[in-house]
């Protein structure tokens, strides 16, 4: 017997096929190791395997789970993409890891990412780069660039990331799963390393709405639930705005906006331009701040170092003037935009997904507009705090991901997770999105 | 527009009446002086590049509630941030 054909696809498949004995408990653990490890050579995204004991009695005792190498562990400090970390005794689990366990959940590893999580690909100086497991041509997008190959390929239920000015979006975009940004500050983010105090969230990628819930339902237990009726859904039709009205993705994008959207919102752009201004005032400045001395020392890569030039050369007034403007933007933009719907459907991605050789460092391709694309519709979100839900809606005609992302009010994410049940419903089926690896068996 | 930088040239930068290569030998390589490598010249063009582009995103974004925003510091701020997403710190 195979991990294919034993471990159920989701969560709550999982579940229901250790109570029914279609598994036992051994094999499910056995097997999830096994394929951990198996994968991990295959894909180059673990940076270091972890021997957790399983628990048995808890709610999700038997889940196997992987995060991004930013949060501390026990006895373990993160390696943050630098390096594969290092012992330290006096390091504890960080809480949304934590959390995780304590409800059942057993981590099986860290996983690679963007180094300091300032970059919006994979690529690292020092350690592997992960490969897509949708087309190894492709780029895998950063910086929780681990979490994504990992869910998608089959590797783990779930996996936490961070999302700074796109970083759980642009990775499931690019490898085709499903990744929820948090609101701002609703996930405990002690023992995780900040990067941008004012714009880190911690995020889930995951292959199901349902998987997504079960992991937000333990990391943030008082959200509001999601509606009984159904939910009421415009969207913000970007491309003509950004230059990228044609095309086989607007076409793709706009085919999803037709079914699931009950009206056009007007009036979004202004709040993307000055959002998008402020979270590039707030990221170089917070990372001139954060990463001061790796800068000032020359060890900081090419993102951080140039994030923290440019910190440190704009005028004090700029990021003062970016905070202040936080609270009413949101307010502004909560009352212009929230009035009349519950959540708002917008591109994630303004061109097909790019290859390597087009936006990791040094490519002989090298496209700005194509590395531009992977997170120009992220970061703004970020500034006015809100959840987002990456959600990948088909193919285009090369086979590539294409993904959309969707908006709610602050501490809505179970009605994102809601809408997005219904489009992987339509799409995927109750099951979720199928793993890559398992698709290359068939 | 107030002044909160303590700095004339960089007022004047941000209104426009100083340049940006002013601005930079003025303020900016002194704030570098630190660095155990100084910006190359390809590194020094980007970061010129985005002051102009953040100097022309604060004059659209930023002029026009200037006046309602000076009185507040960023710790407040932060805390009403915090308060509209029904958060705590």
């Amino acid at each position: 017997m195979t991990h294919k054909s034993l471990l159920a696809n989701t969560i709550e498949g999982l579940r229901l096929a250790l109570r029914a004995g279609n598994v036992s408990f051994e094999e499910a653990c056995e097997l999830q190791h096994q394929r951990f490890a198996e994968m991990a050579q295959s894909y180059g995204c673990v940076i270091r395997q972890i021997d957790e004991p399983w628990s048995r009695d808890l709610p999700f005792a038997g889940v196997g789970v992987a995060h991004k190498d930013i949060f501390e562990q026990d006895g373990y400090l993160p390696g943050l993409g630098r390096d594969r970390g290092s012992p330290d005794p006096a390091a504890t689990l960080a809480a949304a890891p934590a959390a995780l366990r304590a409800s059942g959940m057993t981590q099986l590893g860290t996983l690679s990412m963007a180094e300091d999580a300032c970059s919006a690909t994979a690529y690292t100086r020092k350690l592997p780069v992960p490969l897509n497991p949708v087309d190894q041509t492709l780029a895998v997008g950063g910086s929780s660039s681990g979490s994504a190959v990992a869910v998608a390929c089959g590797m783990v239920y779930a996996s936490l990331g961070t999302d700074t000015a796109g970083s759980v979006r642009i990775p499931s975009m690019t490898c085709g799963v499903m990744g929820l940004k948090t609101t701002h500050a609703l996930v405990d983010r002690t023992g995780m390393t900040i990067v941008c105090p004012s714009l880190d969230s911690i995020g889930v990628l995951a292959r199901s709405s349902s998987d997504l819930r079960s992991v937000i339902n333990i990391l943030a237990p008082a959200l509001p639930n999601g509606s009984e009726r159904r939910l009421r859904v415009g969207h913000w039709d970007a491309f003509d705005a950004m230059g990228s009205g044609a095309g086989e993705i607007a076409e793709l994008v706009r085919c999803c906006f037709a079914q699931y959207s009950d009206k056009e919102v007007q009036g979004v752009m202004p709040h993307f331009e000055c959002a998008s201004h402020h979270v590039q005032v707030m990221m170089s400045s917070e990372v001139a701040s954060t990463q001061s001395e790796r800068i000032r020392a020359d060890l900081a890569c090419e993102e951080v170092r140039q994030l923290g030039l440019t910190g440190r050369a704009l005028p004090a007034d700029f990021y003062r003037q970016s905070c202040l403007q936080r609270p009413g933007r949101l307010q502004m933009f909560l009352d212009e935009v929230f009035g009349d719907i519950d959540v708002l459907m917008l591109p994630l991605q303004l061109q097909p997904l790019p290859r390597t050789d087009q936006v990791y460092p040094g490519a002989e391709a090298f496209s700005v507009s194509a590395s531009l694309s992977m997170h120009r519709m992220c970061g703004w979100i970020n500034y006015l705090g809100l959840p987002a839900l990456a959600m990948p809606i088909g193919r285009d005609c090369n086979g590539r991901s294409v993904s959309i992302q969707m908006v709610a009010r602050p501490r809505h994410e179970l009605s994102l997770l809601q809408v997005g049940e219904l489009i992987q419903n339509d799409l995927y089926g109750p099951d979720g999105i199928v793993p890559c690896e398992f698709k290359q068996e068939e | 527009m107030p002044s909160n930088s303590g700095s004339e040239i960089e007022q004047g930068f941000i209104d426009q009446k100083v340049d940006v290569k002013t601005y930079w030998n003025e303020v900016v390589v002194p704030r570098l002086a630190d660095l155990q490598r100084l910006p190359t010249e390809h590194e020094a063009i980007r970061v010129e590049k985005a002051l102009n582009r953040l100097r022309s995103g604060f004059m659209m974004c930023c002029q026009d509630t200037l006046m309602h925003t000076q009185t507040q510091t960023q710790a407040s701020a932060s805390e009403e941030f915090l308060q509209v997403l029904g958060v705590s710190s």
